[in-house]
């Protein structure tokens, strides 16, 4: 416990450090979006029988839980191939399973910090999002499962290129594809297919749910605890190999 | 003296085929300070990551007072404290949080670590650069940084890969006084380098590398003395003759053909190097080893005047 909890330190310690850099890198883009998606179309435009940015703040949850979280990857590629400091970890007799746990935590608090800050934009708005504390559980372990799998592809590639691909070929449609702007029902069969399937879409579709008072069907719930636990074996596979 | 660290032909082999380690085997005895010389590339950090767990060897086995790297893991790292090559602290955290990280991965916390690392900063001289970063911490103040970091969990044996490696004489001397008084403490001491001087100074005993084979070992003094502590260097036409003598004397009166320059010099551990590969260390960054032909056998240098070339020993 004490290694998982050194790992999540030193990462709580360098957010310290950054303070005002991180508040501004998670704020900004969420805000665009509020702002170009949410307010441009406002409240003329009604989707599933909500206005457009009651709609859209979910997804936009979703989306920055993904982003803030899934950025672990980018800060653990940099620790492994500039600064080295991955080897600290590999060097201690801390284990795979403690580093990738700590790695994670500190990940997923990354992208809880991205909610509160979406939150208070949306109390702003005249949203709760905390309309069902229900919300915290989709929330949660969108988090969770995108910093597990940050640190799994940060461990797979071998160079800082690789990373950056894997964001533009994977994590950036997903982004777009995964009920998040839009409900994929609009999506062409094969399309609408392949986001029935991608975690972010289930993320979207709880956290809206939870938040507009919907029921949720409890797969959503237990198809992302599944791809959690997937990504996190995964990764804690990976420590030992990433090693060379 | 009991052997704290064993090494039995350790492989390297990585994707491509690429041969880094060629079966290295050594035993070193506990409180020794041993070095491990060799040209870039000869292996040498190759070897000292897959003992440290950092490198998967494609064969061989390691064991540190007697325990295999391949069981009891967590035992294993604790018993071994590692400086990499690579500055890499946190720049970020400040000297004591960097410490601070270590010893909670190591397991210790509280009130233990804390006095620890108060001792171990002011050892290192950093005592009053604790709540400093160290990323604004100078190239040796962080080298002593890593040192002490690697302190933290009391290992047996500490690795320095090539310790000194881009610091100035000034912070060079500094880490070798550390490392001395480590030394001197009973910590047993594992470094790479490719500065012929450290090894010669401050090693106990020297396994020099190159291709990924250790192609000799033994004490600076013995390995001097193996090959002649007198060095005659004959420069003509460009090429350079050495030749190893027992005594200066007979160094002196040894015939030599027509000769434009002589030096009458004492051996250094250079030229055990460049005895055994047949190549000087430049020459061996990479480019293939030159034959070593009997008693005279005569190597061409490159525009600079640092001639090196092979001649095999007419000592007794």
């Amino acid at each position: 416990m004490s290694a998982t909890l050194a790992v999540y330190q030193r990462g709580l310690l360098i957010v310290k450090r950054r303070v005002w850099r991180e508040l501004l890198g998670l704020t900004i883009s969420p805000l665009l979006y509020a702002v170009a998606f949410g307010w441009g179309l406002g409240d003329q435009v009604m989707v599933e029988g909500v206005p457009y940015l009651s709609f859209m703040l979910p997804g936009l949850i979703a989306l920055s839980g993904m982003n803030q979280s899934f950025g672990i990857g980018t800060e653990l590629n940099i620790a492994r191939f500039v600064n080295r400091v991955f080897e600290e970890f590999l060097l201690s007799p801390a284990g795979s399973f403690r580093i990738v746990a700590g790695n994670v935590l500190y990940g997923a608090t990354k992208g809880l910090m991205s909610f509160v800050v979406l939150a208070l934009i949306g109390v702003s708005l005249g949203i709760n999002p905390l309309a069902s504390p229900m919300v915290l559980v989709p929330v949660t372990l969108n988090c969770l499962m995108f910093a597990a799998l940050g640190v799994l592809v940060a461990l797979v590639v071998k160079t800082h290129r690789d990373m950056s691909n894997f964001s533009t070929f994977v994590i950036t449609p997903m982004a777009f594809l995964s009920n998040t702007f839009f409900s994929i029902d609009k999506l062409p069969p094969i399309l609408g297919g392949f986001a029935r399937v991608i975690p972010l879409t289930h993320s979207s579709i709880a956290i809206r749910g939870y938040m507009l008072g919907r029921a949720v069907p409890a797969y959503h719930l237990l198809i992302l605890a599944v791809f959690f636990v997937v990504f996190f074996v995964l990764a804690v596979r990976q420590v030992r190999l990433a090693v060379d | 003296m009991s052997t704290i660290l064993s090494v039995t032909d350790l492989r390297k082999t990585f994707t491509g085929g690429v041969e880094a380690v060629r079966g290295v085997s050594l035993s070193i005895e506990a409180g020794a300070i041993f070095a491990f010389l060799g040209p870039n590339g000869a292996g040498k950090s190759t070897t000292i990551r897959m003992i440290c767990g950092l490198c998967r060897p494609t064969g061989g086995s390691i064991a540190i007072d007697g325990r295999d790297s391949g069981r009891d893991h967590a035992a294993f790292m604790r018993s071994i404290g590692l400086v990499s090559q690579h500055f890499n602290v946190d720049d970020e955290l400040t000297a004591y949080e960097n410490m601070r990280i270590h010893a909670q991965l190591c397991g210790m916390g509280g009130r233990r670590s804390a006095a620890r690392i108060r001792e171990l900063l002011d050892f290192a001289g950093l005592g009053e650069c604790r709540d400093r970063p160290a990323g604004k911490l100078s190239g040796g103040m962080r080298r002593r940084l890593q040192i002490v970091r690697a302190l933290v969990h009391e290992p047996r044996i500490l690795f320095l890969d090539e310790p000194t490696a881009g610091l100035d004489p000034m912070s060079r001397e500094r880490i070798w006084n550390l490392i001395r008084e480590l030394n001197a403490s009973g910590m047993t001491v594992f470094f790479t380098t490719h500065y012929i001087d450290e090894a010669e100074h401050y090693a106990e005993r020297v396994a020099i590398m190159h291709n990924g084979r250790i192609i000799t070992d033994g004490s600076p003094v013995a390995l001097i003395e193996g090959i002649g502590p007198w060095c005659r260097e004959a420069f003509k036409d460009g090429m350079t003759t050495r030749t190893h003598f027992r005594g200066r004397e007979e160094a002196e009166t040894a015939t030599g053909d027509g000769y434009t320059r002589l030096t009458i010099r004492r051996t250094q551990l250079e030229d055990v190097f460049i005895m055994m590969s047949g190549s000087s260390f430049e020459e061996s960054d990479g480019a293939p080893a030159r034959a070593v032909n009997g008693h005279d056998a005569h190597v061409g240098h490159g525009a600079q005047g640092g001639a090196h070339g092979n001649a095999h020993g007419g000592h007794a």
